[in-house]
């Protein structure tokens, strides 16, 4: 274990010399997340993804988590692994704006393209840029985003 | 010159080989696949939603419904996640971390056993359907014997296991190993060589290296493309250090080696479990965390503290400090993730699930066009989707 | 041996209704409606250690063309309720309807915005198994529960 957070800890710094304008943090197991704003968002997963020391190769997930508290309620995370080092990373964006939007990834990265669907469907969050951007589970025609914190579980039921 | 004019096909979401209720929207030209369109959600069932509304330990039958041929695997890469949230993973006693990696290994060999029987029998080969099945049965007597449930398990809990192993499971378990191997090897020697089976498997659905990074593939199949990606070797968790075994790797990507790559998984589990059971040591099942795990169902009746934990985490749960992670395990079907993210409160504030399939079927995209409409039955089998675990 | 034992003589009389309802029972047909985990242990039901097959049924249509009988195994949700109810449709008279498992009988555990609390909205069902999953043997007792349901109650006029 105390290896996995050494390295865990290097892999920290390195990010930091890479992003200096970003903030770096830690999970709470440690992993490394990179906060990105909405205008390095692309960049940083594209460096994540092709920088020859890191190659954050696969991109294992990517949701997002409402916090109606805060300003930018909605905070697109993405899951990056990198089989080179080997680690796992996540960098995390606010969407803004009304719909909300964060750029989309699905443009270049065809792994985040039913990732960012699903997101889309559940939460409302647009993609700015996606080839296909619909719903994934729900109706086409439905009118709510059901894991948004005010929509209720049973739906229009109650 | 006109635009060429196809034939739309739909293909579910009620049909024998979709192996569940997806819908596939097909052009075709003739024979020949032009383009694939999933339509998904036709068991979307609300489980992200329902996290949010259970204590920690009232979700862990929901997570037996994800992929239910591998319900142990979703249990556990649920506990193992809620343990790490809480930062109790260190007090897990040494019994329950080896019965986990028992049931986990296990589990991954039943859900392979439906793999192949279903892909097989898509494919024609109705006799491994039947063959597997009965495999599958004796792990459901195992399963059974320890937690009186044969698929649905909900066995692990937050701090360590739901029941002890009975008397006489150990040897029954070992017994299973040792036929186990015979049984791989009778499915070998009705598939491995065999002329039908190489000439609809061998160049269908072929998936580069650069394609499994592309598509944001894991597990069998993107080990069958030769990416060596196993989270219990490339980010180990639960005690899977300690342990001797190979990851079978593939070359070409096609379906032909990732049912190799698979089939040899299935005997490097046995490997595991036999390892696991000559270690098991004795001692508790659950660690001594009263705020949080349950207490030993023989002191509920004597000591008055123990009933009412008891009843306290049975009707409010525990409160989770506020903390927030990303735990990855491999499922049978590729990286299973939990994203927790806890607030203080006795219920998640958000569990959201990374599952294999997902990712995985969305390659069928790029494998379907270009190959013959029985192809897609192929490719749906190699895919080994569960639309459970799709949907959530 | 066989039939020849039962009529020497080469005769049989037989009321026509009984005969044909004697054939229905014993040799239903379930159209492939697995929806969901219920679905394994229907397979299992189907496999050789519980052999559906002793019970004339272990033929699963694809086709509800073809078929008499839907076992819903698994959860219906909003989505999946039109199609459910277009394979019943397609299904010819006589049909029944078994289902299979708490989310069919009731919603099950899933008592959430996307999903139909029970088949029955839906369709007309015949029989309920609860459990989740019911045990193999929970779904044979079902079945012969519909057999003596349908020797007992059935009858071509009814149904024309």
């Amino acid at each position: 274990m105390t290896a996995q957070a050494d390295m865990q800890q290097a892999l920290v710094e390195k990010l930091r010399a890479l992003f200096p304008d970003l903030t770096i943090a830690a999970e709470s197991d440690g992993k490394p997340v990179v906060l990105a704003t909405r205008e390095r968002y692309v960049d940083v997963v594209k460096t994540l993804r092709d920088d020859p020391a890191l190659r954050f190769a696969i991109l294992s997930h990517l949701t997002a988590v409402h916090r109606p508290q805060d300003a930018e309620p909605f905070e697109v995370v993405v899951r990056l692994t990198s089989l080179t080092l080997p680690a796992q990373a996540a960098v995390k964006v606010r969407a803004a704006g009304d719909p909300p939007t964060v750029p989309s990834l699905a443009a270049f990265w065809r792994a985040a393209n039913w990732h960012e669907r699903e997101t889309f469907d559940m939460f409302g969050v647009h993609f700015a840029g996606h080839p296909d951007h619909r719903r994934i589970f729900l109706e086409e025609d439905a009118d709510f985003h059901p894991l948004r914190k005010e929509f209720p579980l049973n739906g229009d039921e109650g | 010159m006109e635009k060429p004019r196809y034939l739309t096909l739909n293909m579910g979401p009620q049909h024998p080989s979709t192996h569940g209720v997806l819908r596939l929207i097909l052009e075709l030209d003739g024979e020949r696949v032009v383009s694939v369109k999933p339509v998904l959600g036709y068991l979307h069932r609300g489980i992200e939603k329902l996290a949010e509304n259970m204590t920690f330990h009232q979700f862990i039958p929901l997570t037996d419904r994800l992929d239910y041929t591998a319900c142990m695997s979703c249990n556990l890469g649920y506990i193992w996640a809620v343990e790490r949230l809480l930062g109790i993973e260190d007090r897990i006693p040494p019994r329950a971390r080896t019965i986990r990696v028992i049931m986990a290994e296990l589990s991954r060999i039943g859900a392979h056993l439906i793999w192949l029987g279903s892909h097989a029998a898509d494919i024609g080969a109705v006799t491994v359907f039947i063959y597997a099945f009965r495999e599958r049965e004796f792990i459901y007597e195992l399963f059974e014997a320890v937690c009186g449930q044969r698929m649905t398990v909900s066995y692990p809990r937050v701090g360590g296991l739901g029941f002890d192993l009975p008397e006489g499971w150990v040897e029954k378990c070992r017994e299973f190993c040792k036929i186990f191997v015979q049984k791989v090897d009778e499915y070998e020697k009705l598939l491995t060589k065999n002329r039908v089976w190489i000439a609809r498997t061998k160049g269908v659905g072929v998936l580069t290296a650069a394609d499994v990074a592309e598509w944001g593939v894991t597990g069998p199949m993107a080990r069958g493309s030769g990416v060596a990606y196993d989270v219990r070797r490339v980010i180990p968790y639960g005690g899977y250090d300690e342990y001797d075994f190979e990851i079978p790797l593939g070359e070409n990507g096609d379906s032909y080696d990732r049912y190799l790559v698979r089939m040899r998984e299935m005997r490097q589990s046995v490997r595991i479990i036999e390892q696991a059971l000559d270690r098991l040591p004795g001692g508790p099942i659950l660690a001594d965390i009263p705020k949080i795990t349950p207490p030993p169902k023989a002191d509920i009746g004597v000591r008055i503290e123990a009933l009412i934990h008891h009843f306290l985490l049975a009707a409010e749960g525990f409160e989770a400090p506020p903390a927030e992670i990303y735990f990855a395990s491999e499922a049978p079907k590729g990286e299973l993730g939990f994203h927790l993210v806890a607030d203080g409160g006795r219920k998640p504030f958000r569990c959201a699930m990374r599952v294999p399939s997902f990712s995985n079927l969305q390659s069928i995209v790029k494998m379907a066009p270009g190959g013959f409409l029985a192809d897609m039955v192929t490719l749906i089998g190699t895919i080994d989707i569960c639309l459970a675990d799709i949907d959530k | 041996m066989g039939i020849e034992k039962y009529i020497p003589d080469g005769f049989l009389t037989a009321n026509v209704d009984k005969l044909v309802n004697w054939s229905r029972t014993y040799s239903t047909w379930p159209v492939t409606f697995g929806l969901a985990c219920c679905a394994l242990e229907m397979m299992a039901t189907a496999m050789a250690h519980y052999d559906i097959s002793r019970f004339g049924m272990e033929i699963f249509r694809a086709s509800p063309r073809q078929a008499d009988l839907m076992i819903v195994a698994g959860t219906l949700t909003k989505k999946m309720a039109p199609v459910m109810r277009k394979v019943y449709d397609q299904m010819p008279e006589p049909k029944w309807v078994l289902a299979m498992g708490a989310c069919a009988c009731s919603g099950g555990i899933f008592r959430s915005y996307p999903v139909v609390q029970g088949a029955d909205k839906i369709v007309p069902v015949d029989i309920y198994v609860p459990g989740c999953p019911p045990r193999p043997e929970a779904l044979l007792f079902a079945i012969l529960e519909l057999q003596k349901l349908k020797i007992q109650t059935d009858s071509i006029k009814k149904r024309a």
